[in-house]
């Protein structure tokens, strides 16, 4: 019995193998966007964990500080505590870098990084303090006289074998870095073979001695980590006794300490995207149902036989179900080599993403984790089974005389509209639930099982949705198609058990899409908004590459000066931000002039008008939140946050909360001079002018162009420049997003094309009846493709439904909980139009072949049967 | 700080700087002879190198203590300790020395307290002659944060915890140096004053002004103190030696490796010698030795007076080096005859893959006869470039 059934399967299988080919198709695609996403944020923080080992070396303890660095004097009292066995100082910083001398080009357009297209993570060390560490392996033998060049030459440098063999670059060539903006030309002196280091950074790494790390990047006096070799023994006892000596904003802990820090830091932008790649997979289910769904149907006759002949229902279960689990590792596989492959494309996305938003990663390799391929393979089999275990199950309970009765409709099964309704509107209901409960918790995790359940409710309530759509179109169709049109309504409604289950998977792929425009749209207006509102400086300057060295970068002083005496100039604000630790979590500490932010600038406070709150945070020292940072830590206007600064913990109240979607760490505002005094630290990283009524923005840039000279490499965008930019971060962000609506779109036109094929040529017998009493080809052709848009549409109106649920979910749910950003809703109707239409047109399109394939069956094959 | 399996860059350091230095600091040199810039040639007086650090150059009055303390002024300068000690049936060797190395005068003028304009390193060795074993391992630092440093006013030179000190009797000499694996702590007295080297208080390494040093030796200081081994402490007490040598130019490219001897007689002499071997087989004709009295008088061995004699070899399974491994010393002039012969075989400093600086420097045992008369004793014998190349050779 055993191989006939084996045999059965296979045939089908091929039997309809255009058929089982998209279905596998949809899996396939469904578990590549899952390993894809999985795998493409695995890499990006693998690789900066690997960095951050390779950084580290032996080291098992770390002092290190907020971006800033910490006063080096202390070098000497945390190598003399008992129990360190050596202590290595490091100054750390990126650069942009170019491979040979400058160009002499000194200005470029916003974006434009002219030669200085290499971010480069900057290692100034000691060597004389390394060698317990056995992380700088380098000099090969007979190669040992570069040593004491590099340790000779002020401007030394060594370089890794990917970063030297990527340019072409040999030891006694030039490597130009940006510090400040400023080309610094240095020589390679050495070359860096050490496994780890090609790891790191993408192999994007160069080390200095420390004191031409010092010099070139202007950081005297400070080290950005002390890396510790401690008697593992005496570890707490070690951390312990350091403590005490280091500033408030150092501490002392392990290297891992790093990797954990930065993965809770991007934690939510990773749950977000899984989510959305979960969201991938669902669809792909609804393909599996559909698929063994409408294989039972049309092989009733068959089980009919098969239990007649004495076949039990087991075995009838078993066969669908082997045909789900083949289906399923077919589609997993394929899907694991895809996602494979889209994950490299995703890799640079997200890596861009990450260093737009959180800090500097550099991931050139996929880490191929085996976990990830398990699950997506578990997760794309599993969910194929437990998809086909209903279908499978209903073709078990087929009664063994069906046979005799092959006339009948036997695939209207009797189908409890009623019910399902309610279980669909009682899911619902518990979305809601789940979503309010998760507002006042503040669990972020909720807003995914919400989302989850609504989709699963809006799944159950398709078949009376289609039911009430068919009651509701069928007077239409009369008018518009005739007969044919009312048949083909009709047909929807008799077949409402697999009918609906098309319906609810254009539903879900529709909602997603529609859900998640609404949500970027509504969040690229609001952010366009606040970026208009906030953004109103006419010029703005900056080095090249601060979007990657951060705070590293500093503007010469005089630069300030300069800007202020150009004639037109009404005022210049300068700007200066650092990264903190506020309460364990990473958030950012920014400078502005008050006093002319009180004047020129127009923040948006969720309480009060941006001069008074400005004025009032400025006569009494205080500072100004962004709203992230005051939904984070729940901070609002009339608090006190104590921050941690070199010069100690500085307790600071809080005159209000501002928007601001430039990062979800939150942020403090405060003015140039508390920072001054606070950080030790009065310079400046970019600046912004403000032009006189009247004057000519573009002439101001010119004067400002001439009075800089060429000594730095600037970035000098007008107003729109800045605005655009950000803009384009915020897609840069999104992009992601997009490819999976696509997919997702993708997965739901399979899903349409398959649905119809199946549901269309199992009809044959009807059909053949229908051509026999005196239907015409045409009609026929127009009824089939009458069902297929009725499917498609009703598909899309539910989606848009859903979809528009969804928005909400995300927008103030979701995104609330994890970003802590208000954003305000805007429903444009194309989206429903897109939608609806794309739709229609797709299920029209995927009925024709079908149509035509009816259209020509010969009628007295079909009547023979009857 | 410290750790046995690994003293990389410090040997490399040792001979890169003595070596490598010394030909990176001729290149300007000659350069200047090529091209006729005069105002160049007379801005840098004869008695300086074009870098700017003094030559050694005659007459140099020694004056003590002063002169056990550093000479900055001159680019390269150490400190150099050995001895044998015992504690009951134990004996051992010891050896710490420090060096210090001026790299570039210019970067003092650096806001940038890391600029490396000087670095301290130093070398602890202790063979535990009665179980074979021999121990080693490095110390090396910048000058920064009183990490590291030499005093110039007062004898006073220190890496981390290691250091050399003169006490306020001005012969007590005390040895400081702790590792994971060993320590010392030793408080050595001169039991004769200190004998210059050479003529006019330099030591000429090779033909030409400034290719010399001024170094001196005080060579029987009576020790006492405590040694450590793997947590194993001895009190001990014996015969050190000290030297101590600072210089600008003072060797050339063209030399191999050296074979240096020191060794002090129960008769109360001792014997330094050393033959700089060059690179084409030869012996770099100013090598030279002195041979010390009772009384602390001393005369200068051309390298006519002395004849070595290799008796063995040993080669190393580290680093595959052949080095010679015992000798016969001849000086006819003293009615000298002395076997020389390791304590231990393996004393060679193998430094890891990555600088590659290897060496051989070890406690031995004397025996002959001295005027004529039998004698035994003890000595340190260094043996460089025996094991791959050095850098700049």
């Amino acid at each position: 019995m055993r191989p006939l059934f084996r045999w059965i399967t296979c045939r089908h299988l091929f039997q309809e193998r255009g058929r089982t080919l998209l279905t596998v198709l949809g899996v396939a695609l469904g578990v590549a966007v899952f390993v894809s996403i999985r795998l493409a944020n695995h890499s990006a923080l693998a690789s900066f964990a690997d960095t951050v080992d390779a950084v580290a070396g032996k080291a098992n303890l770390q002092v290190v500080s907020d971006s800033e660095g910490f006063d080096e004097r202390i070098y000497p009292k945390v190598r003399a505590v008992p129990g360190v066995q050596a202590a290595a100082p490091v100054v750390q910083t990126y650069a942009l870098a170019a491979p040979g001398k400058p160009d002499g080009k000194s200005l470029y357009t916003s974006g434009d990084r002219g030669p200085y297209n290499e971010t480069l993570l900057v290692l100034g060390v000691d060597l004389f303090s390394e060698a317990p560490f056995a992380r700088y392996e380098s000099p090969r033998r007979g190669d040992r006289s570069a040593l004491l060049d590099f340790l000779a030459d002020p401007r030394g440098v060594a370089v890794t074998r990917t970063l030297a063999n990527r340019h072409h670059l040999k030891q006694g060539e030039a490597l130009t870095l940006l510090s400040a903006g400023q080309p610094v030309v240095l020589t390679i002196r050495q070359i860096i073979e050490s496994q780890e280091f090609q790891q790191a950074m993408g192999g994007n790494v160069v080390i200095m001695d420390i004191a031409t790390a010092q010099e070139v990047f202007h950081r005297y006096g400070t080290l950005d980590r002390i890396d510790l070799l401690v008697d593992p023994g005496q570890k707490e006892a070690v951390q312990a006794a350091l403590q005490p000596l280091l500033p408030p904003h150092a501490e002392v802990g392990q290297p891992q300490g790093r990797t954990q820090q930065v993965e809770n830091m991007v934690s939510a932008f990773r749950l977000s995207l899984t989510a959305l790649s979960f969201i991938a997979l669902f669809v792909s289910t609804f393909l599996i149902f559909n698929a063994v769904s409408m294989a039972v149907l049309r092989r009733r006759r068959e089980i009919g036989i098969l239990r007649s002949i004495g076949v039990t229902r087991r075995q009838v279960m078993g066969q669908f179900m082997s045909e789900a689990l083949f289906l399923g590792v077919v589609g997993s596989a394929v899907g694991l080599a895809a996602g494979t492959v889209l994950a490299k494309a995703t890799l640079g996305s997200i890596s861009r993403t990450l260093t737009d938003l959180y800090l500097v990663v550099h991931a050139r390799n996929l880490y191929l984790d085996p976990v990830i391929f398990l699950q997506g393979f578990a997760l794309g089999v599993g969910m194929s089974l437990l998809s086909a275990l209903a279908p499978a199950f209903e073709a078990a309970r087929t009664v063994p005389n069906v046979t005799v009765r092959q006339g009948i409709l036997i695939e209207a099964m009797p189908l409890s509209i009623g019910r399902w309704t309610a279980a669909g509107v009682g899911t619902l209901v518990m979305a809601s639930a789940v979503a309010l409960w998760t507002v006042s918790q503040r669990r972020p995790f909720g807003g995914f099982v919400s989302a989850f359940l609504l989709l699963v409710g809006f799944s159950l309530v398709a078949p009376g949705f289609t039911l009430l759509m068919e009651h509701l179109t069928g007077p239409l169709m009369r008018l518009v198609a005739g007969i044919e049109g009312v048949l083909g309504a009709r047909y929807l409604r008799d077949a409402v058990a697999r009918t609906s289950v098309v319906v609810a998977a254009l539903m879900v792929a529709v909602g997603m899409m529609v859900g998640l425009s609404i949500m970027v749209s509504s969040f690229r207006q609001t952010v366009d908004l606040w970026i208009n509102q906030t953004i109103r400086g006419d010029l703005y300057v900056e080095p090249v590459g601060r979007r990657v060295t951060g705070s590293a970068t500093v503007l010469p002083p005089d630069l300030v000066e300069i800007a202020r005496h150009i004639p037109g100039v009404a005022a210049v604000n300068t700007y200066r931000s650092v990264r903190i630790t506020y309460e364990g979590k990473i958030a950012y500490v920014a400078a502005v002039d008050f006093d002319i932010q009180q004047q020129y600038g127009r923040l948006q406070f969720i309480r009060g008008n941006s001069a008074e709150v400005i004025a009032r945070a400025r006569s009494g020292n205080g500072v100004v939140v962004t709203e992230s940072f005051s939904y984070r830590h729940r901070v609002d206007a009339g608090d006190t946050v104590r921050v941690l600064t070199p010069t100690g913990t500085a307790v600071l109240s809080v005159a209000g909360v501002f928007y601001d979607y430039s990062t979800d760490a939150g942020a403090i505002l405060m003015d140039r001079q508390v920072f001054a005094r606070l950080w030790n630290d009065p310079r400046t990283e970019s600046l912004a002018m403000y032009v006189k009524p009247g004057a000519s923005v573009d002439q101001v840039r010119t004067r400002f162009i001439e009075a800089a000279g060429r000594r730095i490499v600037l970035h000098i965008m007008p107003n729109r420049g800045l605005r655009e930019r950000v803009l384009a971060v915020f897609d840069q962000t999104f992009q992601i997003t997009y490819a999976l609506q696509a997919i997702a779109i993708v997965v739901a036109v399979l899903g349409v094309i398959s649905t119809l094929t199946a549901l269309i040529l199992q009809r044959g017998r009807e059909i053949g009846v229908l051509r026999a009493v005196g239907a015409l080809r045409r009609q026929v052709h127009t009824m089939v493709l009458v069902e297929s848009g009725l499917l498609g549409l009703i598909g899309a109106l539910m989606g848009c439904v859903c979809g528009v649920a969804l928005s909400i979910l995300l927008i103030y749910v979701i995104n609330k909980q994890f970003f802590g950003w208000s954003i305000r809703m805007t429903v444009d109707p194309v989206v429903f139009v897109q939608a609806v239409g794309l739709m229609v047109v797709t299920a029209v399109l995927a009925g024709l072949w079908p149509a035509r394939l009816a259209a020509t069956r010969v009628a007295a094959d079909a009547m023979r049967a009857e | 700080m410290s750790c046995t399996q690994r003293p990389s860059i410090l040997v490399v350091t040792i001979v890169l700087i003595l070596t490598g230095l010394a030909v990176s600091s001729l290149q300007p040199a000659s350069q200047s002879a090529i091209k006729p810039s005069r105002a160049t040639a007379r801005a840098v007086p004869d008695s300086l190198t074009p870098d700017g650090y003094r030559l050694a150059l005659p007459p140099y009055r020694f004056q003590f203590p002063r002169d056990h303390a550093a000479h900055p002024a001159y680019r390269t300068e150490w400190w150099y300790y050995t001895g044998h000690l015992s504690s009951g049936d134990r004996t051992f060797g010891y050896e710490l020395t420090f060096f210090r190395v001026g790299i570039d005068p210019k970067r003092k003028d650096s806001p940038s307290t890391w600029a490396l304009s000087m670095i301290y390193f130093a070398h602890l060795a202790v063979t535990d002659e009665n179980g074979k074993a021999f121990h080693y391992t490095e110390n090396i630092s910048r000058p920064v944060f009183g990490v590291a440093g030499a005093s110039e006013d007062r004898y006073r030179t220190w890496i981390g915890n290691w250091s050399v000190e003169l006490q306020p009797d001005h012969t007590t000499h005390r040895l400081k140096a702790t590792s994971r694996d060993f320590s010392i702590a030793l408080d050595l007295i001169e039991a004769k004053p200190p004998v210059i080297h050479g003529f006019n208080g330099v030591s000429q390494k090779a033909s030409g002004p400034g290719r010399a040093s001024h170094y001196y030796s005080i060579t029987r200081m009576t020790t006492s103190g405590r040694l450590t081994i793997k947590g194993e402490e001895f009190a001990v007490t014996g015969l050190s030696w000290m030297d101590h040598e600072f210089g600008s130019n003072q060797l050339t490219p063209q030399q191999a490796g050296w074979d240096w001897f020191s060794i002090q007689l129960d008769n109360d002499r001792e014997l330094m010698l050393y033959v700089m071997r060059l690179k084409n087989g030869g012996i770099e004709p100013m090598s030279s030795g002195t041979v010390v009295n009772a009384d602390g008088t001393w005369t200068h061995l051309p390298l006519s007076a002395y004849q070595i004699q290799r008796t063995g070899t040993w080669k190393s399974p580290a680093s595959r080096g052949v080095y010679p491994s015992g000798w016969v010393i001849r000086v006819p002039g003293e009615q000298m005859e002395l076997r020389v012969t390791p304590t231990v075989v393996d004393q060679e400093l193998v430094t890891g893959g990555v600088t590659g600086v290897i060496y051989w420097e070890g406690s031995v045992r004397v025996e002959g006869r001295d005027r004529g008369k039998p004698v035994k004793g003890v000595g340190y014998v260094e043996l460089t470039g025996y094991a791959g190349a050095l850098p700049g050779i």
